[in-house]
This record gives C-alpha cells, sequence and structure tokens, in this order.
C-alpha cells in the first residue's frame, strides 16, 4: 500500500494569496477551505459588512473556480435559483436556461430572507449536486460548494434556517470584526475588488477533485474514533446538552478532520484536527442544557472538548 | 494506664448513611430469621419480623422511633418471654432466641451509621446460629444470599446518602457479591488448611432433637400397627469399586439376642468402652467403603453384613455390630471393611445359652409347631429349610398394616393372624429356631438402598430398615437368613408408596439369586437422584470435612504427618500467597490497559507531573507540549518532537518500529 | 500505598465478631459456621483492596481560594480527575476538623469547595489538606495527604470609620499629579523621581517637585490615608480603611492608598482594589 502524497504546495499557496487579501482571518479561511475539500457546505453566519461575499470571490478565484452570487429577498423563486426551460422559437424546442446555481462556487447571501420554498429548492440541490426541472435532470458542476449567509441579527420577515436545515451545511462559521491591524491594513490598502481582479489562480478544478479524492484517503485510527466515539457520546450524555450529535454530525466531524489533516499536510487524523473543526462542524448541531443555556455554539464546543479526555 | 490503638475515628459517623442501607439491612435480618422460624418459639420469630416491619414503616413515613421507656419495657419483656419459653438464656436454642430477640429490639434505636455497622455485624451472627439448627444444601444457600445483602448494608453504610436512591441496592448487592466472590480463594485455603485439632471450648453440644429412625435398641412386633414410612435418608454409602449386589445389601444395625416373648432387646451396653469382641473371618473378597451416617442419636454405625474390622471412632463388639465412642449428634462418615461371606469363631457356652434363651410360659403353640417341623431332621441347615418351608407353604401374607398382637404376639401370629411386616417374621423364625434348638437371633438394620448413578454411590432411607435372623450353623457360624423374603409376591400387600423400592425384594427369587435392582427411572426419578447425588457431595465434601479429612488431604500433598506447627505455618504461607494474589490482581484488574505506544508517553507525563505540569482534559499532546514549553523552556527540550513523534505513532498509519523505538529512547534521555 | 492505610473503629468490632464466629465454630465443630467466619475474613482483605483501589492514582489538585474578607469563609476548588473506569464512593477531604464528601463518577473530573473560615486578616494557607476514603466496608481508611497548599489572601474585616476624612470626597486633596503642569512646590517624600525638579537641584534649589494639574473630571483622586485616621487599635484602622476602599471602588472612583511605608498609586478597577485591599491584609 502506497503512502498518500500529502505534500500539496498549491493549496499553501492558495492560503497565503487569499491571506493577502483577506486579512487576519487565517483561521476561518482554513476552515472554508477545509469545508470545500470536504464536500461540503458553508455556512457564515454574520452582519454584513465583515467581508463574507469577499470570502468567497476570492476563494473561487484562488482555486480556479467560477463564482455566482445570488442575492435572496423575499420575492426570489426557486426558478430566480435553479433556471428556467424557455420556448425557443427557432428550435421549437423548450430550452434550459440554468440558474446561478449552475456555478462551481455559489455565494447565497442571505437565505434567511427568502421563503422556505427557496430555500429548500436551494438545499435540495445541495444535497443532490443536481437539479431536476420538468423531468429532465441537470447536473450541477464539480466540484461545486455553496457558501450560504444567514443574518444573525432579528430581522422582520425573515426566515431563520430550520435545524433540519442547518445540518445540511458541513460547517457553520462567523468571521467576527477584523482585528485593530487588519482593519488598519484593510482601511488602507488598495481597493478589495481590483485586488482580486488581479488574483492569480493556484489550483484548477481537476487538482481540486483530486484533493478532494485524497482527503477520504486519510487514514483514522482507531484510537482516533475511540476519541470521536466519546466526543459523541459525551455530547447525549452530559447534562450540558440538551441535544447530542447526532451520526450524521459524527459523520460530518470525520469528514472535516481528514480534510483539515490533508490541509496540514498529514496522511492521518489526529484529535487535534477533530478539535480544530468541532467548533465549526459542531457548535450549530448542540443544543444547550442546564447550565449552559447562556453559551453561544463557540462556547458550547470548547465545554464539549475540555470535558473528554483523550484516549 | 491507657490503651493506645492506632485506630481511625472515622469522620463519617455523624453523617446519615445513604437511605438503602437501612432497607438492605431490614431485608438482610428478615432473609436470616426465615430458617430460624422452623426452630425458634414461633413467638420470637413473630416478635422479630414485627420489629423489622416496624422499623421500615419508620424510615418509610418518617416516624419518631419509639421513647426509651417503651424499648426498656420491651426488652424487659422479650428477656422474660425468653426466661420463660427456655429457663436459661445460654445454650443453642436459648441463645440464639436471646441474640434474635435483642438484634430485632436494637433496631428501634438504630439511628446513626455506627448503630448500623452493629446491627449489620450482629446480623452475620445470626445468619451463623443458623447453622446450628441445620446444614443443609437449600438453607446454606439461602445464608449465602442473607450475607451479601448484610454486605451490600455495610456498603450502603459508608456510601453518600446522595448517591443513586433510584437504583435502591442494586449496586450495593453487585458490589457485596463481587466483593464476596473475590473473597473465595482466601475462604477455601482457611477452611481447608484451618487446624481441625481442638474439640470443644466450652459446653459439650446439646443433644439434637430425636431424629426420625427406623431402628432401636428393642422390637416389639405387633405393638405398632403400622409400619413408619419415612423417605428420609438414613446413611449414604460410597463404594470404592462397584457396589455389592443387591442381595447382599444387608446394613447390619443393632443386634437382638433377648426376648421377654413380646419384645426383643440387645446385650445392654456397659458404661464407657465397650468389650471388644473378635471379629468375622472373611471368606473370599471383602468391600471397602464408606458409610456418611446421618444423626440419629444412638451409637451404632450400620455396616454392610458383616464389618470385619472397627473404623476410627468405634469399637467392634460382641454380635459383629460397630458401636460408636459417641451418640452420633451430628453427620459422621466412617471408613469400613464387609465381607459378604464369612466364619465365626466357635460359640462361647454363654453366647450358646443367649441364643437359645426363650421365656418361661410364653409360645407354648410356636415350641409345639418348632418340634413338629423338625422332627427327623438330625441337620440344623434342613431344620431352618423347614422352617422357611412352612412360611412359604402355609398362608403367610405380607403386610404393612398388621393387626395388634398384644398377648403372645409369636404364637398370635403364627396361628391366627398370619399377617405381618419383617419383624413379625424375623421373631416369629428366631422363636422357631430356638424352640427346634438352633441358636438364632434377631438382627435389625437396612436392607437395599437405591443405587445413585450421577454420585455413583447408595442412598439407604429410613423406610428401608428391616429386620432378619441369624443362626448358628456348625461349620459356619453365624448365618444370615431372612424369613421375609420367602413370602411369594402374590401374598404382598404393599402400600403405593412402598411399591416402588420394595417390589424387587418379592420377586419370588430367593435374595442371593437376585442382580442388583434397576429400573427405569422417571423424570422426577431423575430431579430426585440429582438432588440426592448434589447432598451427599455436600455432605461429603462440605459438611464432612474433618480432622481426618485434613490428614488425608495433606497426606495426598505429600506431608503425612504434620504437626500443628507445620500446619499453622502452611496455612500461614498459603494465606499470604493467596491474600498477595488476590491484591495484584485487583489492583491489576482495576488499571486501564495501556498500549506500548502509550507507554513511554505516560511515563513521560508521570514525569512532568511531579513538577506540576499535567494536561487538561482534553488537551491534545502537541498542544501540552506547547504549553509546557512556552512556560518552561528548560524543563524538557524535545517535548513538542516527543509529542508530534507520539501523536503520529498513536494516529498515524503503518507506524514503523523504528519510530517507536526512537520515541522510548527519546523519552529515556529526556530529564525533566 | 499502604503507608497511610489505618484500621477503623469499625475493624476493632469486626475482629472481635470473627473472633466470637470462629469460637463458635471451633466448639460446634460446624463446617459451614468456618465457611462464613472464613469469608468475613476473606472479605475484610477484599475490602482493603478496594479500599486502597477506591483511593488509588487519585490526583487531586488544591487551588487557590479567592480572597475573602476577616469572618468570611474562604472557599478553595479541588480538582479530581478519575481516570478509571470506576466510580470512586465517599472520598472525604479533611482539613482540620473540617470535612467534605464527594463521589467521583467513572472517567471524569469533578471540582468541589473546601470552605474554611477565615477569622484573621492575612495570607493564609489550606493548612494541611488531605483526602480519605473508607468505602467499602469502612473497616480500613486510607489517607493521602496533599501536596501542595494553596493559600488565601484574606481582607480585613471592613468597619465602617467614625468620621470623614477632612477633605471633602466629592473634591479630593490635589496631591500634585496629573496632566497639565501648574508650578513647582517643596518635594514631599513620595513623590515619584520623574517629578523631581533635577535641573533645579543642579542649579543649588532645594529639592522640589514638579506639580501637575489634572482635567476637572479626572482629578476625582482620592487619597486614603492611615494618617488621616483618629489614633486606634492597628486592626480597627485597616477595617477603616478596608471600608474606606470598598465605598472609593463602589463610588467607581480613583483612589490611592498610603500606609506608613507602603503606598499604592492611585488608580480605579477589581485590580487596584485587589492591590490596596492586599496591601491592607499583609499589613
Amino acid at each position: 500500500m502506497g503512502r498518500l502524497d500529502v505534500n500539496n504546495p498549491q493549496l499553501h499557496t492558495a492560503l497565503s494569496r487569499m491571506g493577502e487579501i483577506i486579512v487576519g482571518k487565517e483561521h476561518a479561511l482554513k476552515l472554508a477551505l477545509t469545508c470545500l475539500l470536504a464536500r461540503g457546505h458553508l455556512l457564515i453566519e454574520d452582519v454584513p459588512g465583515v467581508g463574507k461575499t469577499t470570502l468567497s470571490h476570492v476563494l473561487a478565484r484562488t482555486l480556479g473556480l467560477d463564482f455566482s452570487r445570488v442575492q435572496f429577498t423575499s420575492d426570489l423563486l426557486p426558478a430566480d435559483i435553479l433556471g428556467v426551460s424557455i420556448f425557443d422559437r427557432a428550435s421549437n424546442r423548450f430550452e434550459f436556461r440554468p440558474g446561478p446555481i449552475f456555478a462551481q462556487v455559489v455565494l447565497a447571501d442571505e437565505v434567511n430572507r427568502a421563503t422556505p420554498k427557496t430555500q429548500s429548492a436551494l438545499l435540495e440541490a445541495m444535497e443532490e449536486q443536481q437539479v431536476s426541472l420538468e423531468g429532465a435532470t441537470h447536473r450541477l458542476p464539480e466540484p461545486f460548494f455553496v457558501i450560504a449567509t444567514q443574518n444573525p441579527l432579528y430581522q422582520i420577515g425573515t426566515f431563520a434556517l430550520p435545524e433540519s436545515q442547518l445540518d445540511r451545511f458541513l460547517m457553520r462559521l462567523s468571521l467576527g470584526y477584523p482585528s485593530a491591524a487588519a482593519e488598519r491594513a484593510l482601511l488602507q490598502g488598495v481597493e478589495r475588488r481590483q485586488l482580486i481582479e488581479q488574483l492569480q489562480p493556484a489550483l484548477d478544478p481537476a487538482a481540486l477533485v483530486t484533493l478532494q479524492h485524497q482527503v477520504e484517503q486519510i487514514h483514522v485510527a482507531e484510537p482516533l474514533l475511540d476519541y470521536l466515539q466519546a466526543l459523541l457520546h459525551h455530547s447525549r450524555h452530559s447534562a450540558h446538552f440538551a441535544a447530542g450529535l447526532s451520526p450524521r454530525a459524527g459523520l460530518a466531524l470525520l469528514r472535516a478532520a481528514r480534510a483539515w489533516a490533508l490541509l496540514h499536510d498529514r496522511d492521518h487524523v489526529a484529535p487535534e484536527d477533530i478539535q480544530a473543526v468541532l467548533p465549526g462542524v459542531a457548535g450549530h448541531r448542540l443544543r444547550a442544557g442546564g447550565d449552559q443555556v447562556d453559551a453561544g455554539p463557540e462556547q458550547l464546543a470548547r465545554t464539549l472538548l475540555d470535558e473528554v479526555a483523550i484516549p | 494506664m491507657r490503651l493506645r490503638l492506632p485506630l481511625e475515628r472515622s469522620p463519617l459517623l455523624p453523617l446519615a448513611p445513604h437511605p438503602s442501607a437501612l432497607y438492605l439491612t431490614l431485608l438482610a435480618l428478615a432473609m436470616t430469621l426465615l430458617p430460624h422460624t422452623g426452630f425458634q418459639p414461633l413467638w420470637i420469630s413473630a416478635l422479630a419480623y414485627a420489629l423489622i416491619g416496624w422499623r421500615a414503616l419508620v424510615e418509610w413515613r418518617g416516624w419518631r422511633l419509639p421513647p426509651l421507656s417503651l424499648r426498656l419495657a420491651l426488652y424487659a419483656a422479650t428477656l422474660a418471654g425468653i426466661l420463660l419459653s427456655f429457663h436459661a438464656l445460654h445454650g443453642r436454642e436459648a441463645g440464639t432466641a436471646f441474640l434474635l430477640g435483642m438484634l430485632a429490639l436494637k433496631l428501634l434505636e438504630t439511628r446513626t451509621r455506627r448503630d448500623l455497622v452493629v446491627v449489620i455485624f450482629i446480623g452475620y451472627f445470626g445468619v451463623i446460629t443458623t447453622f446450628l439448627f441445620s446444614e443443609t444444601l437449600p438453607v446454606a444457600l439461602w445464608m449465602v444470599a442473607a450475607t451479601v445483602t448484610l454486605t451490600a448494608a455495610l456498603i450502603a453504610t459508608h456510601q453518600l446518602p446522595t448517591q443513586g436512591r433510584q437504583r435502591a441496592g442494586r449496586p450495593q448487592l453487585a458490589t457485596a457479591g463481587a466483593l464476596l466472590l473475590q473473597a473465595l480463594p482466601l475462604m477455601l485455603i482457611l477452611f481447608l488448611l484451618f487446624p481441625r485439632h481442638t474439640g470443644p471450648l466450652w459446653g459439650l453440644p446439646e443433644v439434637r432433637t430425636a431424629a426420625v429412625t427406623g431402628l432401636s435398641d428393642t422390637m416389639q412386633p405387633g405393638s405398632i400397627n403400622q409400619l413408619v414410612f419415612s423417605d428420609a435418608v438414613a446413611f449414604r454409602a460410597d463404594f470404592a469399586d462397584a457396589p455389592p449386589p443387591a442381595g447382599q445389601l444387608y446394613w447390619r444395625g443393632p443386634v437382638l439376642t433377648h426376648t421377654d416373648g413380646r419384645s426383643w432387646r440387645a446385650t445392654p451396653l456397659p458404661p464407657g468402652q465397650p468389650p471388644r469382641a473378635t471379629p468375622a473371618t472373611a471368606i473370599g473378597s471383602y468391600y471397602d467403603y464408606t458409610v456418611i451416617l446421618e444423626a440419629h442419636g444412638e451409637r451404632w454405625v450400620l455396616a454392610l453384613d458383616v464389618p470385619l474390622e472397627a473404623p476410627s471412632g468405634a469399637t467392634l463388639i460382641e454380635g459383629y455390630q460397630l458401636i460408636s465412642r459417641e451418640t452420633i449428634d451430628s453427620r459422621s462418615r466412617f471408613q469400613l471393611r464387609s465381607a459378604p461371606q464369612w466364619r465365626s469363631e466357635p460359640l462361647t457356652p454363654e453366647a450358646w445359652l443367649d441364643a437359645l434363651q426363650l421365656p418361661d410360659g410364653y409360645h407354648p403353640r410356636a415350641r409345639a409347631l418348632a418340634n413338629q417341623l423338625t422332627a427327623g431332621s438330625d441337620n440344623d441347615q434342613e431344620r431352618v429349610a423347614r422352617v422357611l418351608a412352612h412360611f412359604r407353604d402355609q398362608p403367610f401374607y405380607y403386610t404393612e398394616r398388621p393387626p395388634l398382637l398384644l398377648d403372645d404376639p409369636v404364637d398370635q401370629f403364627l396361628f391366627e393372624a398370619q399377617r405381618g411386616f419383617c419383624e413379625h417374621y424375623a421373631a416369629a423364625f428366631t422363636v422357631l429356631m430356638r424352640a427346634a434348638g438352633v441358636p438364632a437371633r434377631v438382627v435389625t438394620g437396612y436392607h437395599g438402598g437405591q443405587v445413585n448413578p450421577l454420585g455413583n454411590h447408595l442412598t439407604v432411607r429410613q423406610s428401608d430398615a428391616h429386620a432378619w435372623s441369624e443362626v448358628w450353623l456348625e461349620g459356619r457360624g453365624w448365618t444370615r437368613v431372612d424369613p421375609t423374603s420367602v413370602i411369594p409376591p402374590s401374598r404382598v400387600e404393599l402400600s403405593q408408596q412402598t411399591q416402588r423400592i420394595r417390589e424387587p425384594a418379592f420377586d419370588g427369587r430367593t435374595l442371593d439369586e437376585r442382580p442388583a435392582p434397576h429400573w427405569q427411572p422417571s423424570g422426577l426419578d431423575h430431579l430426585r437422584m440429582g438432588w440426592d447425588s448434589v447432598n451427599h457431595r455436600w455432605n461429603r465434601w462440605v459438611l464432612g470435612y474433618s480432622r481426618e479429612e485434613q490428614e488425608r488431604l495433606f497426606g495426598r500433598l505429600g506431608w503425612p504427618q504434620l504437626s500443628l506447627r507445620g500446619l499453622l505455618l502452611t496455612l500461614l504461607l498459603a494465606v499470604g500467597i493467596a491474600a498477595v494474589a488476590t491484591f495484584a490482581l485487583l489492583q491489576l484488574l482495576g488499571r486501564e490497559r495501556v498500549d506500548k505506544v502509550s507507554r513511554p508517553w505516560r511515563r513521560l507525563l508521570q514525569r512532568l507531573a511531579r513538577h506540576g505540569h499535567r494536561p487538561e482534559r482534553g488537551e491534545p499532546p502537541t498542544r501540552f507540549a506547547q504549553r509546557i514549553e512556552a512556560l518552561q523552556p528548560s524543563l524538557a527540550p524535545q517535548l513538542s518532537e516527543i509529542a508530534a513523534l507520539y501523536t503520529r505513532l498513536r494516529y498515524g498509519r503503518d507506524t514503523d518500529p523504528a519510530d517507536l523505538s526512537c520515541l522510548r529512547r527519546m523519552v529515556r534521555r529526556l530529564r525533566v | 500505598m499502604f503507608r497511610c492505610c489505618r484500621p477503623t473503629g469499625s475493624a476493632l468490632l469486626f475482629a472481635l465478631l470473627l473472633f466470637a464466629l470462629l469460637s463458635g465454630s471451633i466448639n460446634y465443630q460446624n463446617n459451614l459456621g468456618f465457611l462464613l467466619t472464613f469469608l468475613l475474613a476473606g472479605a475484610l482483605f477484599t475490602g482493603l483492596a478496594h479500599t486502597v483501589r477506591n483511593r488509588h492514582a487519585l490526583q487531586p489538585h488544591i487551588g487557590d481560594a479567592r480572597p475573602v474578607f476577616a469572618g468570611q469563609t474562604a472557599r478553595f476548588p479541588i480538582r479530581f480527575d478519575n481516570p478509571a473506569r470506576r466510580a470512586r464512593h465517599a472520598i472525604e477531604v479533611v482539613a482540620g476538623e473540617h470535612l467534605l464528601l464527594t463521589d467521583l463518577p467513572a472517567d471524569a473530573q469533578a471540582e468541589i469547595e473546601l470552605g474554611l473560615p477565615m477569622p484573621r486578616r492575612g495570607l493564609h494557607g489550606s493548612g494541611p489538606v488531605e483526602i480519605a476514603s473508607s468505602y467499602p466496608l469502612g473497616l480500613l481508611r486510607c489517607r493521602l495527604p496533599l501536596e501542595a497548599q494553596a493559600r488565601v489572601v484574606v481582607y480585613p474585616h471592613p468597619v465602617a470609620p467614625p468620621e470623614r476624612d477632612e477633605v471633602d470626597p466629592a473634591r479630593p486633596r490635589s496631591d500634585g499629579e496629573g496632566d497639565e503642569f501648574r508650578g513647582f512646590r517643596r518635594y514631599r517624600s513620595g513623590d515619584s523621581l520623574r517629578r523631581v525638579h533635577w535641573k533645579g537641584l543642579a542649579r543649588g534649589l532645594p529639592l522640589m517637585s514638579r506639580e501637575h494639574e489634572q482635567p476637572r473630571e479626572a482629578q476625582a483622586v482620592e487619597w486614603i490615608d492611615w494618617e488621616s485616621l483618629p489614633e486606634a487599635d492597628t486592626e480597627l484602622r485597616l477595617s477603616w480603611l478596608c471600608q474606606r476602599v470598598l465605598d472609593a471602588h463602589g463610588a467607581n472612583r480613583r483612589y490611592g492608598l498610603r500606609l506608613p511605608g507602603r503606598r499604592v498609586e492611585p488608580a480605579s478597577g477589581d485590580d487596584h482594589r485587589h492591590r490596596c485591599l492586599t496591601e491592607l491584609a499583609t499589613f
């Protein structure tokens, strides 16, 4: 059995190029990339203006992927995302006009402003990697990566994603405000848009698909499975959590941890990989209970990690 | 001078014990009391159960405990009751009653942890007193359950009151079971090796309540009109080889020589050591076997006809009877040797006269019959045959319900009733033989026995009690004649109950021709035999373990003559080894299994812990290493490298053995 | 492992029981009696092994307590890490005559607080603390003294001072510290060396300090001064000062503390309060 070559300099190049534009957010960038490598989708929950769009744009650009952005509004219809079949008089038949979802990186901005019907159209397409319209099935491009954003502030007329839908996102992140130094660099620097235009791709889609395959071959040792199971068990039985992690959450954790390990040039998953991705992957799947009711997702994940010993 | 003991005053005591402690104690006491209900006056058991119930109610409902005056009154009343019932406070019965009464009353002032501990300890004492009354396997098993419950109560007493109220008692019972199971090796060693040299420390145990037995040293045919039928075991016999055929299974008990016309009795034993008699001489082979005798309160030892020598603890006296040195008040075992064919020494003149003695004025018709039957015969053997033929040919019946024969039982039996069981036949036959001038006597004992294929032993029950005759024949000496056996099966009236056991004895053939009894055992028989076999082993190996057995054990181990000192040394050594082994095993079993990769890392962690550095729960090794290096860079150089290597070895794929030895080397070289 | 294990009073009673059972068994030559006696003797031993195991490899860590005022109870956190796969029962934490009991679930961490009354101010230790256990049978008690000593700062008991300082706290006396230069005044002991008018000294002038003035709103500096209090017992004076510090902190003012030979520069906030009160505690 040949050793997996996990040395992928293109990934580091991509990361450093992204870091030049999005300053002081290395961890969030890494997580976003991890999510992409693990073939998951990303939900960013944050107030507007912290760079969600920039992040998606930069990610697509650096990885050599095509990018589209859908601004969700309350009057957005499923067809506005998926596409429509239009009757073409010339050829005398219906022709499918793909919607904005037919891109490799899709930014679904403010998904919570659309109606549940529209939301679920997007989520179904995400889940199945294809769009079925009027009897015809259209495959989505590969790789396919959705970054959805949600505004956490209370807003009238929004439809927050229900828990069952949240589960379809591999990770949920919040970017947060930039640090003072990063903000200064941002204020002093050149217009972001301009920088993105000049950005050179570090990868191409084919290489990315190869990397996604490599993720699946990252080794997971027995003691690590023990650790993962201990985490799941604790989340289900401790008084600190009202709802524990589902088996699907366990699989998601493992997938993300594998991608994280690959990103760090390792051919095996170590406990720190699980720990690094757990807040993003499990934070939105944990429900606080007992004395932790005030704790946010980050804090909850921290509690879980602090309470379970590594075997 | 004050005695100073290195004792710990447990500060636990003022705190309330675990709520299940009291309930477990009450349950255990109720369990302990159950077998006692059969042996104690009813009022003691009733009182104890009432107090247990009361205490449970007090706890459950949160009532107050009764005031001191009421308790004192109850104490006084119980004491008076025991004195009235037993006229004593000591001794087996009264002592036990006293103990149980006080134990139950103590419950009414049980509040603290310390009180509970005392009650539980006395409870253990209650368990042991049960064994003074019954030692059967079911009682013993029940008492094991009671002991486990008591121990669980003791454990609950030392637990915190907050712990697991919902699963009341179960974890404690599990712990107690484990604790006692782990104590088994030590118990076995102590049991086998503890010196059994000493006799009773104080007053001899009281005589047991009269045991049921089919035998006595007097026999009054006709005065009891119904055979006492008891299924109780009289004794069990273990044969080293195959047991003798059924025809030879005559178990010899008291020999009755003297008759006053109505009853027969044995020669009274002189006090102290009875005179030894010359044993019979075996013709041909003999049997070696062990008899485990149930307590019967008399001194005779049952042996297969006829015993050749006396076992230890018994004497062979006149009439080939074995007499134990002490009355058999508990189950006893004897190593015996018997010969089915034997030759006697010549009779002394006194013995000759004794064996011909007939009371004056009794049995006139029997004497006449004897003369008539044996007229013209010059051979004792022929006389025996003619008298036996009379029983066979005349309408004599075997019945378990003979008519009452009160005036001259022999004449009435021979000429009027002609119905009776073994005692009637043996007595009538012996009288007839004596009247004919042939020395004769009655032998009582047991006949037959059930072979248990599961245990390969014979079980003889009280219902197997039997009486037969012995006649003195020139050239052969005392010869067994069983007149009952000549009655043809058509004239046997058996109750349903006895039929199964007795029937093979009456198949019309003479006894010596018969094969060993065999029958198709039913499922119930199997159960019965299985239970009998278990009981037999229990008796033999547990209850029968004695000084002799201990010596035999040591003989088998190669130290046949071990002094008391040697025994004590062996005991200490064995206990020490078992204790260390148990302890080590318990400590090892409780420890986590550590794989070979983790072992060097754990060693390193232990060394770091001495400097106060421990990984937080959930802190991965690499992060821990970084933290320590940042905190105290000089403490452990290369710690990060070691942590990284450890992580790779533990979680990576295809680990290289060289990497593992590298990890070990790095850890060894690291000077913390 | 056995060094700190001692039989308890119950053990003596148990030994008596065993002796009674044994003599009874010998007297009646009762084999079942022997079996029970030896079973209990064996259980005594396995109980010992369980007790040792119950306490084994528990490495509790006692932490410093948060500061308290004299007369209050200091709470020392004790953290247990039970790495074993069995629960530990009835673990006692003993500090002098104070006792705490806890169970530890299997493979878990637990933290309990040991409350010790602190009647006097100062820097106090927790005193010797040991953990012990006599579970399951209560016949043997195994102890383990904790190596580390935890500490606690005990502030003086606050007592309201008889009268306020002659200076209105709303307009605290100026001490010449601030941002705006006002002029020179004679050097007073305790003035910062940075404010000494070194040039003037070089010119032969007497030792003088530069006086600054703070902007109006930031100037509310209160000096809590030992000297400003009437003569009294040291402890009482410290108690008064303690109350003044608390008042000043409660009113969210900037304040400083002056004690004979000690001085805390004016500041505000929790850290500052702690610094001042610690000075009072250790005075």
